[in-house]
This record gives structure tokens, C-alpha cells and sequence, in this order.
């Protein structure tokens, strides 16, 4: 190990202008992969503001006894989809809505809404069918005189996560694909400048792990330097874009970390297949 | 025996090509000091790479250093190269590295105790006679200092053959007779050394054995440098 990370510090001093250009473009790299990253979360977080908002909301009888409005809250209140029950009566729905359709308020005098249930369902269970699920039963209860749920929007709305999903999942796995061939790349490069080394080893009898060791190690470092600018860099496009246009969700504490292991791996893995591959030419032409 | 070659039936090709060796069949006794002599293109250096298991015969078998091509894996090539010691013409050292580092460099990458790899060193570029010059890179020195450093780092880890591929090929008339010197010492000392030349001349005044191949074949096993002459038609191989 002491002479693997040996010949890590030597590639370091010995060829510093390739070395700032495999961290150069393993920082680029991952940097196109962080702000796809930020994209996404920042879409996942827009869409699931929206999901929150998915309600059941179900309008009461007028001559709905309170024992039975509780009784059928208490009901919901004890299956595992459902996350809050509240109850909303008459005069609250007057209040909201004169609230909400302020320019209507004289209209509104006088008139009386319905009371009703609203149930909003766990993150888990928002799919349009537990929605529907949700709300035929509750059109089936007696107390019940109608069942509103936004039905003409809530597929839209999955059907949009369902894409953003997709696309995070191609998008983000093209780039990373792009991000490790590039960096594959310079790998290369930077192992066709070390080509004797590697050849002399092998002839004097190191084992393959033996050689594969400080490039492999080199390949981690770079990738763990690259992920660190990356991240930088990205911080500064969410701080700048939060302050000149809305503010955006960063990354958070697991999602970095998962990022800069990410970063390690793909600088060892590009490595690995990149001396692999030199490997094979065991003696010189 | 750890120090032997033995080849049977030989023979190497690569697709669409007609055979490099044909049907080789040689032996090479522990210690005994050989010549592999032939014009370019005859299969000396094919010959080397097959003797070193960078390529595996197409029919036949090498046995060497105690390894079969017919048995050898691939993770057992790592212990085969340990016991050859191989040389080239061009000399192949880092110039990025001091001659002591060069020649310590074949102890490191192969797992040497830290402790025994200075002393191993010196005493190795003392036989080479090079010990004024361990602290030197590589390009600071004449073509035939620079062999003495491969032949150095070659024996370092005290191997029980040497393949030396044209080592004398660049050198002058004086530093060809220091390296053949040196590999003849290490002959005399139990090593079995196989030297690929063109160096009829050498080979004349060595009075040892040669194998001359001519288009992939063995067409003269022993001593007998006036038919090699003949053969030739007179002085060094083109």
C-alpha cells in the first residue's frame, strides 16, 4: 500500500498537467451529472408540493348526526393510507370561501355549504387508484351526498411524476454513461503515459492486483478531488440561481454523499478497466 | 528443474498468418549459456515471448523455469516471470527514476521486505559495476551503462533463467563485451542465460552453443560457428 500511494504522489508531481486534466474532466463531468441531479430533485420536490395537496374531500348530509360524522372520521382515522382526517363545518366553509373568492364575498351572504370530511392520504398512498378506492367507499357511505377528489387532474399529475421519474432515470444514466466514458478517456491517457511502468512490472512477475493497486487508487482520488469541485460548483449555481430567480431544494446530506462515493467509484472503476486493458499487452511490441 | 528449457514440437501462428516457429524442439540445460542467432524476422524474438508466456504455443509444449504452457494459469504467470529475468535491446528503464531506483523498482512491485531492498541494490549494481552511478538517471549514461542497469534490475530478483532479447544490439564493441562479460559471469554462477543476436562474431569468440533459426525453424543446434558462417554466407546477420 505505502508504494501504491508512492506512485499515486509521483503520477501527481511527475505529470501535474495531466493530472489537472483527468481532475478537470472528472469534475466536468460530474458537474453535469450534479446540476442534472439538482434538476431532478428540484422537479421531485415541485411534484410532490403538488401531491401533498391530493385530497379526499367528501361532502356531508345536511341531517348527518355528529355521532356518526365522528364515527366515520374515527373509521378513516384507522386505516393505514390515510394520514389526516379533518372535519370542516358549515360555517368554516362559508368563511373559507368567502376567503378564498374574496370579490364574491357579499354574494356569498347568507348562503349555506355543506359541511364535509377531508382526508389526505400518506405519501406512500397517493396513487390515483387508492385515491378512487378512497373515494367510492366514501361515496357508498349513508352520510355521504358527494365525493370530490380532483379526478380530472390526479392522473395527470402521476402520470407527469411517472415521466419525471423516466426521464431522471435515462437522463441521469446517460450522463453518468457520458461522465465515465470521457473520464475513461483520460484514464487512458494518463496510463498510455505511465505504459512502461506498467510493463515493467508485469515482466519482473507483480501480480495483476498488485499493478492495478495505485491506478486504481490514483482513478479514487481524482474521483473523490473531481466530486468535490463538482459539488462546489453546483452550490454555486443553486445559490446563484436561488437568489436571482426562486429559491431551489439542494441536495441533501445522503444524496452528497451518495454523490462523491459515486464520484470514487467511477474514477476507480475507469481506472480499473483502463489498466485492464493495458494488462493484456503483457509484453512490448 | 527450475533452470531448464525444453520445447517440443513447437509451433506458433496467428490467424490468416503462416507459422511464425514451426515445429520446435530444444532443450537448454541449468546454467548452460545459449545463442539464439538468426537474420531479423526468423522468430528469435517470438521465440523469447513464447519462452516468457506472453503468447502460449499453437501446437506443442514449452516447459520452463518449472511451468508448462500446457498447465500454466493465468494467475501463475506472475511466479513464472519471477524466475526470468528478461533483457532487451532497447533497455526499457524509466528515465523519470534514478538508476537505484530503477533496479529497486523490480524488488518493490513484487512485494520485496522494504528492509532487504537497499542492500539488495548496492550489491546488484556492484556486480554491474555501476555503483558509483546509482544516484544517475538513466539518460546520463552511455548506451552500454544503461544495459548494465537492465541486466541489474533483470537479475535483482536472483533469477533462475535470463532472456536477453539483442541486448548488444546498440552498444559498441567495448560495452558488448562488458554485457556479454557480465551475462556470462552470471552463467558460470548456475544461471541459465539464453542471448537472441546477430553478433556472428561474438558468437565466434564465445565459443559457446547456438540455436540458429531461419523462418520459424531450427536449422543448426551446437557449436560449430564455421558452418553458422556458412549458413550465413559470412560476417553478422543483416
Amino acid at each position: 500500500m505505502r508504494l501504491a500511494l508512492r506512485e499515486v504522489w509521483r503520477s501527481l508531481q511527475r505529470a501535474p498537467l495531466l493530472s489537472a486534466l483527468h481532475i478537470t474532466t472528472m469534475t466536468f463531468a460530474l458537474l453535469s451529472v450534479g446540476l442534472f441531479g439538482l434538476v431532478s430533485v428540484n422537479i421531485r420536490t415541485a411534484l410532490r408540493a403538488i401531491e401533498d395537496r391530493v385530497e379526499v374531500r367528501a361532502f356531508l348530509k345536511s341531517a348527518s348526526a355528529p355521532t356518526a360524522v365522528r364515527a366515520l372520521m374515527d373509521d378513516l382515522k384507522k386505516r393505514p393510507t390515510v394520514a389526516v382526517v379533518g372535519y370542516v363545518s358549515s360555517d368554516s366553509a362559508l368563511r373559507r370561501a368567502q376567503w378564498e373568492l374574496a370579490e364574491f364575498r357579499d354574494v356569498m351572504a347568507g348562503t349555506t355549504l355543506p359541511a364535509s370530511v377531508e382526508v389526505r392520504l400518506r405519501p406512500d398512498a397517493r396513487t390515483p387508484g387508492d385515491v378512487r378506492r378512497l373515494a367510492t367507499q366514501l361515496t357508498a357511505s349513508p352520510l355521504v351526498e358527494d365525493v370530490r377528489y380532483g379526478d380530472e387532474w390526479i392522473d395527470k399529475l402521476y402520470r407527469l411524476r411517472t415521466l419525471a421519474s423516466l426521464a431522471g432515470l435515462i437522463l441521469g444514466g446517460t450522463f453518468a454513461l457520458v461522465a465515465l466514458i470521457i473520464s475513461g478517456a483520460t484514464i487512458r491517457l494518463a496510463i498510455l503515459a505511465r505504459a512502461r511502468e506498467l510493463e515493467i512490472m508485469r515482466l519482473v512477475g507483480a501480480t495483476n492486483a498488485f499493478v492495478r493497486l495505485p491506478y486504481v487508487l490514483d482513478g479514487a482520488l481524482k474521483g473523490l478531488v473531481g466530486g468535490l469541485l463538482a459539488l462546489g460548483l453546483t452550490a454555486i449555481v443553486h445559490t446563484v440561481l436561488s437568489r436571482a430567480v426562486f429559491q431551489l431544494t439542494f441536495f441533501r446530506i445522503d444524496q452528497i454523499a451518495l454523490g462523491l462515493v459515486a464520484g470514487v467509484m467511477m474514477g476507480a472503476g475507469a481506472s480499473w478497466v483502463a489498466v485492464s486493458r493495458q494488462l493484456r499487452r503483457v509484453w512490448p511490441d | 528443474m527450475t533452470g531448464s528449457i525444453r520445447l517440443r514440437g513447437v509451433s506458433l501462428s496467428y490467424p490468416r498468418t503462416t507459422d511464425i516457429l514451426r515445429d520446435l524442439s530444444v532443450d537448454v540445460a541449468p546454467g548452460e549459456f545459449t545463442f539464439l542467432v538468426g537474420r531479423s524476422g526468423a522468430g528469435k524474438s517470438t521465440l523469447l515471448r513464447l519462452l516468457a508466456m506472453a503468447v502460449l504455443p499453437t501446437r506443442g509444449t514449452v516447459d520452463i523455469a518449472g511451468f508448462s504452457s500446457a498447465t500454466i494459469r493465468p494467475r501463475e504467470l506472475p511466479a513464472l516471470r519471477r524466475r526470468l529475468g528478461i533483457v532487451f535491446q532497447d533497455y526499457r528503464l524509466l528515465t523519470d527514476r534514478s538508476v537505484f531506483a530503477n533496479v529497486a523498482f523490480a524488488l518493490e512491485v513484487t512485494g520485496a521486505a522494504h528492509a532487504t531492498i537497499a542492500p539488495t541494490v548496492e550489491r546488484m549494481l556492484e556486480r554491474v559495476g555501476l555503483a558509483d552511478k546509482a544516484t544517475a538517471l538513466p539518460q546520463e549514461l552511455s548506451g552500454g551503462e544503461q544495459q548494465r542497469v537492465a541486466v541489474a534490475r533483470a537479475l535483482v530478483n536472483a533469477p533462475a533463467i535470463v532472456l536477453a532479447d539483442e541486448p548488444t544490439g546498440n552498444l559498441d564493441d567495448k560495452a558488448t563485451q562488458m554485457v556479454f562479460r557480465l551475462l556470462r559471469e552470471l552463467s558460470d554462477a548456475g544461471t541459465t542465460v539464453l542471448m537472441a543476436t546477430h553478433d556472428v562474431p561474438l558468437i565466434e569468440r564465445a565459443g559457446l552453443r547456438f540455436i540458429h533459426l531461419e523462418q520459424g525453424r531450427v536449422v543448426r543446434d551446437g557449436t560449430d560457428v564455421l558452418a553458422l558462417r556458412a549458413d550465413m554466407r559470412g560476417g553478422s546477420l543483416p
